[in-house]
């Protein structure tokens, strides 16, 4: 296959510009990240800067990947992340527009790497329970609804990539946050903190500068892990329930 | 207080006020039902409304709050999430997955707005200014009639034809997304209520607009 990339390159807080590169011989069985592993060897060897890209699991579990290609968070496939994506879908002689995620929470550090730090930030206010830990209970110690668990599981599931928070016109960060309170919310080990963590966490969601939902479902399309909206509509009545009267 | 000002708190406030001009849409069409019993029960109608002037009144200041608080809300987020549009992507954001009704709530809102101050300064100012007496304008002629801002010129007639149309596009995202701000959660457990929806931008916007073709092809 012969591919055009133009592919943002950006050093810190300066100015960012599209750079095109024309591959040759590449496999359609390779991944994205092959591609650009292919691209970065040559740049080296013409002892240029090679493209600074996020990854490190190329399983799609550990969330560390992501940029944009053509407009589309994670590229053109559904429910899978950068690092899964081939080049068997795409064609040869395509042009493929690469470009970090864009958002005012989200800083540029280099070329495709951005500072998701912010996510961090919201997880330490409150994404988190704290129990007393020990030897491993018994796995079946406190029963659970079927229902419930799988519903927690599903939250779960994000890997907090923060697609998200890219593929939203209003870079708002509702679909993560929503899934790190409803992966505790429905089980009783996250009742004991459940009002104070939904409170801490929207607010710090607020404080990064992230911006609001307007319900256009962006986000569960791009999701790699294709976390429901759902998620959000749990968030904002949970929000609502442990806000008012405070 | 910090609920209030918060971007959940704010969204609430949106969909609580937008939840509440539609109920006011549902009362406008009731009233407008009566120009399908003739221009007299229609006259008679207003009249009545007329003699209650000051509960008019009050439920009319109270919806000018609403509208208020819907657009003050609305315009506030809009800047807020317009700054966090700034940076967005060169090679353009494919967005396809979400609906057009959704992504164009400030472009229709401001339309309907438009519209609503057009509406207001011509028909609703007429029947301000409009001494009810048995001879002469009633106030069935003067919202038929062939002039600019009422119903029976064509143009005008065009013209809410087309807002209408687009209250309809605005209630298609803004009922439902207000359902989900509430956290009411699974269309299949309420069905009920998402069906609702359909109440409020298909059959409303409709009726109004059958109202104004049955003038325009004087069937009523």
């Amino acid at each position: 296959m012969k591919i055009n990339l133009k592919v943002w390159r950006q050093s810190n807080n300066l100015k960012g510009q599209f750079e095109e590169h024309y591959i040759e011989n590449v496999s359609e069985d390779m991944s994205f990240f092959e591609m650009l592993d292919m691209l970065n060897n040559t740049l080296i060897e013409q002892n240029h800067e090679p493209i600074a890209f996020d990854h490190d699991c190329r399983e799609g579990i550990c969330g560390t990947c992501g940029v944009v290609i053509n407009g589309k968070a994670h590229g053109p496939l559904k429910g899978v992340t950068t690092c899964q994506l081939h080049m068997r879908s795409f064609e040869d002689g395509d042009t493929l527009v690469v470009e970090p995620w864009r958002a005012p929470s989200f800083s540029i550090i280099k070329d495709l790497v951005v500072d998701r730090t912010a996510f961090d930030r919201i997880m330490e206010s409150g994404g988190y329970v704290s129990v007393k830990t020990g030897g491993a209970p018994d796995a079946n110690a406190i029963p659970i609804f079927k229902e419930d668990a799988d519903q927690a599981f599903d939250s779960a599931t994000c890997i907090g990539c923060g697609a998200c928070v890219a593929a939203c016109k209003n870079s708002s960060a509702m679909l993560f946050v929503g899934a790190k309170i409803n992966q505790y919310a429905q089980l009783p080990q996250g009742q004991v903190e459940h009002p104070s963590r939904v409170r801490n966490m929207v607010t710090q969601m607020d404080e990064e500068g992230f911006g609001s939902c307007t319900n256009t479902g962006a986000c569960e399309a791009e999701c790699p892990k294709e976390i429901s909206v759902e998620n959000i509509i749990k968030l904002n009545k949970e929000y609502l329930k442990h806000s008012l009267g405070k | 207080m910090r609920f209030l000002f918060s971007s959940i708190g704010k969204k609430i406030q949106i969909a609580i006020s937008g939840i509440f001009l539609c109920i006011f849409l549902l009362f406008h069409l009731g009233n407008n039902v009566a120009l399908f019993f003739g221009s007299d029960t229609f006259n008679q109608m207003v009249a009545v409304l007329e003699s209650i002037k000051p509960i008019i009144r009050v439920m009319e200041f109270s919806l000018l709050a609403i509208l208020l608080l819907h657009i003050s809300n609305a315009i506030y987020l809009t800047r807020q999430n317009k700054e966090k549009m700034l940076s967005k992507y060169q090679g353009g954001l494919l967005n396809d997955a979400s609906s057009v009704n959704s992504r164009t709530m400030v472009l229709t809102g401001t339309a309907i707005l438009a519209f609503l101050i057009f509406h207001l300064s011509y028909i609703w100012y007429s029947y301000q200014i409009h001494e009810h007496s048995d001879h002469g304008d009633t106030y069935y002629s003067i919202l038929t009639q062939n002039k600019f801002g009422f119903l029976g010129h064509r143009l005008t007639a065009i013209l809410y034809i087309v807002s209408i149309a687009l209250i309809g596009s605005h209630l298609k995202h803004g009922f439902e997304s207000a359902l989900k701000t509430f956290g009411i959660l699974k269309k299949s457990k309420l069905g009920f209520i998402y069906n609702l929806s359909i109440l409020f931008w298909l059959i409303i916007p409709l009726g109004f607009i059958i109202i104004i073709l049955c003038i325009q092809f004087n069937i009523i």
